[in-house]
């Protein structure tokens, strides 16, 4: 048997083991049959197993859910982003909200853990890599992103497989950003003589307010560009593999109906109002005006934060000095291109879209 | 019922074409021009809507020098169906075609 039909046999067996098992079998047998017949060339031939092992199957989702959720985590991963940036470029304490605001975005992006660290990886990967217009941070390379991407990667897969307890899921998504942090910056240390003793120390003291003057200082710097990111990602990735509780409906027999009280009641007309006003102007939650509209205002938004974004990042001189205090504002690069920039405004909306719609279909 | 796609529809039109005479998946695939990973998806939705059978090609693979193939055939209902899908298709199209609405 030749390579290229090897390779289809291959091709045929993972698509059908993507079928429900009563009709998988058949299947395989069917398409190996056919095979045979379904040409001469090499194109032919993998162009047949290839197209099964990509297709969505009949009850499976379709291009398009499959294009919204690479859309979602790569709109997690430009909010990731952004969010870091206006943690560098502020306060460390606004992590917190950031982190938060990760978590919300997970609840609703409907996806598996599994499948959120690898739908994150390739996009994290393009945003830290080549995010930075100017190259202000001199290990910023392929050898120390691509590290640190993969580590994590590797590491959050194996703790989300192997790992079901809140606090071993917290400890393993801590070890996977430490981790992460010494993998991307053992080129630093190396080129700065940084002792390899204190890497597991990087992740950490990279989150913390820097001392200059050291050797490490710059290495400390270089780690909090991909740190932030890497840990608002791990949040995402956390917020999904972590056990959620159903909420109950059930009342107690015979327990009399609490009357609100005038505040409650207030709150809750408030609410209402609140909510026929927004559904008078943008419609009921996912109709087409609703959607067309929170989609333009996202894009619109997300090209006002590239152009922000870029202005800031225009002046290396400027923001070589910021580099030292951690306060360097990580550049939107890709972004002072048009097609970057419309990219970006893209997967914005479609990160919009994804977690405003209802959660059943309508 | 299936839901009726342009492709669902190149399908079951390609089954009319075949005037009851079964087809398998690669004829399938020429008659119509859908790749293989959109064919069989239909076929098998097809299949569970009860427009469509399938059998085994009866038939010894060591005489024949290839593996038994598997036919499909639209069923009496799919055939009803398919035949007011296409036509309706055909009756929305027409003003398009410039043919005057059957």
């Amino acid at each position: 048997m030749t390579l290229t039909l090897r390779l289809a046999h291959l091709l045929l067996r993972a698509a059908a083991r993507r079928w429900p098992p009563d009709i998988s079998a058949d299947l395989l047998r069917e398409w190996q049959a056919e095979l045979s017949a379904a040409g001469s060339s090499r194109f032919q031939i993998l162009g047949y197993a290839g197209s099964l092992a990509v297709a969505p199957t009949a009850d499976g989702p379709s291009w398009a859910t499959r294009f919204a959720t690479v859309a979602t985590a790569a709109g997690a991963t430009l909010l990731a982003g952004a969010l870091s940036n206006a943690v560098h470029a502020t306060t460390a304490i606004l992590l917190l909200p950031a982190a938060l605001l990760m978590a919300l975005a997970a609840w609703r992006a409907r996806m598996s853990p599994a499948a959120a660290v690898l739908l994150l990886t390739p996009p994290l990967f393009v945003f830290l890599f080549i995010g930075n217009a100017v190259s202000v941070m001199p290990f910023m390379g392929f050898q120390d992103v691509a590290p640190a991407v993969a580590t994590w990667a590797v590491a959050m897969l194996a703790t989300i497989r192997l790992l079901r307890r809140v606090p071993a899921l917290l400890l393993g998504s801590t070890i996977s950003l430490i981790a992460a942090t010494a993998a991307g910056s053992l080129h630093a240390a190396h080129s700065l003589g940084v002792s390899l003793w204190s890497a597991p120390m990087w992740f950490p003291l990279s989150l913390l307010p820097p001392e200059t003057g050291h050797a490490s200082a710059l290495l400390l710097a270089n780690a909090a560009v991909m740190t932030t990111p890497l840990l608002l990602c791990t949040v995402f990735v956390l917020a999904l593999a972590l056990p959620r509780r159903t909420p109950t409906t059930t009342r107690t027999p015979g327990r009399a109906v609490v009357v609100p009280t005038l505040p409650r009641r207030a709150l809750t007309t408030a609410r209402a109002t609140g909510r026929a006003v927004v559904v008078l102007i943008l419609g009921e939650p996912g109709s087409p005006r609703r959607q067309a509209t929170l989609g333009a205002a996202t894009a619109l938004a997300a090209v006002a934060v590239c152009e922000a974004t870029l202005l800031a990042t225009a002046d290396p001189t400027a923001l070589a000095g910021r580099v030292l205090d951690h306060s360097a504002v990580f550049g939107f690069g890709f972004a002072a291109h048009p097609t970057g920039q419309a990219v970006t405004a893209l997967l914005a909306a479609a990160l919009t879209l994804r977690l405003t719609e209802p959660a059943t279909p309508r | 019922m299936p839901r009726m796609t342009a492709s669902v529809l190149k399908v079951v039109a390609a089954l009319l074409a075949a005037g009851g005479d079964e087809r398998y998946g690669l004829q399938l695939m020429q008659a119509t021009g859908l790749p293989s990973g959109t064919l069989y998806p239909i076929l098998v939705r097809l299949q569970q809507a009860g427009w469509v059978e399938s059998r085994w090609e009866q038939t010894d693979p060591a005489a024949e020098g290839r593996p038994a193939r598997r036919y499909y055939l639209l069923t009496a209902d799919g055939t009803a169906e398919a035949r007011r899908e296409v036509a309706l298709m055909r009756q929305q199209m027409s003003p398009f075609l410039g043919e005057a609405p059957a």
